[in-house]
């Protein structure tokens, strides 16, 4: 099957999950780094957990009276692709990156 | 705590008028301004009557469903508003919808909690369609061309109607692939789906027929009048074959609904029958049957469905389940009285009124059976179902408490 280029979203989000590959991470707090609202970040993990390059697990030591959160991190194939995306974006002019809420461009 | 919730009764009440208003704004603007003052002032009554029953039902699933003091939620937007959404995951993706609730507990600030609601509700409503979509998005383009292209020839009239339909079903067909399984999850009752289909593929084949048959009927059947069918016909068409789980949680109401339906199509044929046969009250036409016979029979059909399940929502999805079904079977009865009602001095079936092309009734017939019936009769129904769930409440029933 042919393999598309992904999104520059989806690219940010598998390099920012790269950064710490063990560190477990929740939605909102990618959000935020990221500077993507969730409408953007759910349809990207939600491919990359469907395509096995996405792992995920519920928090065990959620703060009394709230629910757990959906953590994720890379698989192995996830890494491989994170790798040959870092690869790919030095060669290029302009790396891959989405501003941090807050930051001026 | 009771004077908030008066608050927010006040200002849905003032979300219903405004919308009504809204309406009557668009309307005046489509068609011929009033020539005298008093028409504004008529209007005007019209639409607080047709208003009120709305504000009425506005009220009732406030209080059933998300004020301050039902049992099923709290003050909260953001947090039903995406356990609704959720819902509508497929199957394989519902873990998704509880990580996205999950992660909304945990956010205090009221704007970050709105705005990452109304994110996930996009994804959960609207899912991508992956690499799929291309393809899809070529199929429904060749469709509405292939469509637009001989129906525009074969029957020019019909034309808007056809590309409009094709457009909205493509749509809608693309939403279902996105969702994958839910198609087939929560199917509604082979009722429902029987007289849905046969009553959308009755008023489409004879909306073009008339329109054949009767030329006259090409003036009044203009776009507008051919995008408002369409909306309605592909929109029940998509709520008969994939309807939100919301309407199909309940057998009783779907039996309910079909039934009521039936009644209300039947009676419908009944009292032109009756009006014909015995030529009396001929210059009324149906008007007063438009007016009071859903009334009564969506307000019994909800209540005795909210009765039986001890539930308000099931009384709900009765409602809408015969506002739908009786719509489509009246809407296809309509066609077959027009021509006996015209034979009489070209009588409209509508009110009575004589010397009118026999076209005209099409749009009388998309007007006031496929968009005021429903607007009219819903509201009865909500309101029916409200008085069902009191009498049907026993402390026992563990539907109750979700009512």
């Amino acid at each position: 099957m042919r393999s598309r280029r992904p999104s520059k979203q989806t690219m940010a989000v598998v390099l920012a999950l790269a950064e710490n590959p063990p560190t477990w991470r929740h939605g909102y707090e990618l959000c935020q780094r990221l500077n993507l609202k969730a409408g953007s970040l759910y349809p990207i993990l939600m491919r990359l957990a469907e395509r096995g390059m996405l792992e995920a697990a519920w928090e065990e030591d959620a703060p009394v009276g709230r629910p757990p959160r959906h953590l994720y991190r890379l698989t192995g194939s996830g890494l491989a692709m994170a790798a040959e995306l870092s690869a790919a974006s030095t060669q290029t002019a302009s790396p891959v990156r989405l501003l941090p809420r807050g930051e001026a461009p | 705590m009771k004077s908030a919730s008066n608050r927010h009764e006040q200002a849905l009440t003032a979300v219903v008028v405004a919308v009504f208003a809204a309406f009557s704004v668009v309307v005046f603007a489509l068609e011929d301004p009033p020539e005298l003052p008093s028409q504004y002032l008529s209007s005007a009554v019209a639409l607080a009557v047709v208003a009120t029953p709305w504000v009425i039902a506005a009220r009732r699933m406030w209080r059933a469903w998300w004020s301050p003091t039902s049992d099923v939620t709290t003050r909260d937007v953001p947090s039903p508003l995406l356990a609704s959404a959720a819902k509508a995951l497929p199957s394989n993706r519902r873990d998704w919808g509880t990580a996205m609730e999950a992660e909304l507990a945990h956010l205090q600030s009221v704007a970050g909690r709105w705005q990452f609601a109304l994110g996930c509700v996009r994804t959960a409503l609207f899912p991508s369609l992956n690499n799929r979509a291309p393809a899809v998005v070529l199929v429904v383009a060749v469709a509405v061309v292939g469509v637009g292209l001989a129906v525009g020839l074969a029957l020019p009239a019909i034309a808007v109607f056809s590309v409009t339909f094709v457009v909205l079903i493509g749509i809608a067909m693309m939403l279902a692939m996105a969702r994958s399984q839910r198609l087939r999850e929560g199917l509604p009752s082979p009722g429902v789906i029987v007289v849905g289909l046969v009553g959308v593929a009755g008023c489409i084949a004879l909306t073009a027929y008339f329109l054949l048959e009767h030329p006259s009927s090409i003036g009044a059947f203009d776009p507008i009048v051919a995008v408002v069918l369409a909306v309605v016909l592909a929109g029940s068409l998509w709520l008969t074959v994939s309807p939100p789980k919301g309407l199909t949680s309940s057998r009783v109401a779907q039996r309910c609904g079909v039934g009521a339906a039936l009644v209300l199509g039947g009676s419908f044929a009944v009292t032109s029958r009756l009006a014909l046969e015995t030529q009396l009250d001929l210059d009324a036409g149906v008007a007063a049957y438009l007016m009071f016979a859903p009334i009564v029979i969506l307000f019994f059909g909800s209540a005795i469905a909210a009765m039986r399940e001890g539930s308000f929502r099931a009384g709900v999805q009765a409602a809408v389940w015969t506002a739908l079904l009786g719509t489509l079977l009246v809407f296809v009865i309509y066609f077959p009285e027009v021509l006996g009602w015209h034979r009489l001095e070209g009588r409209l079936l509508l009110d009575g009124e004589t010397g009118y092309p026999v076209g005209v009734n099409l749009r009388d017939a998309i007007v006031w059976i496929l968009v005021w019936l429903p607007i009219w009769g819903l509201p009865f129904g909500v309101i029916g179902a409200s008085a069902g769930a009191v009498r049907g409440k026993s402390p026992t029933d563990p539907q109750v408490a979700s009512a």
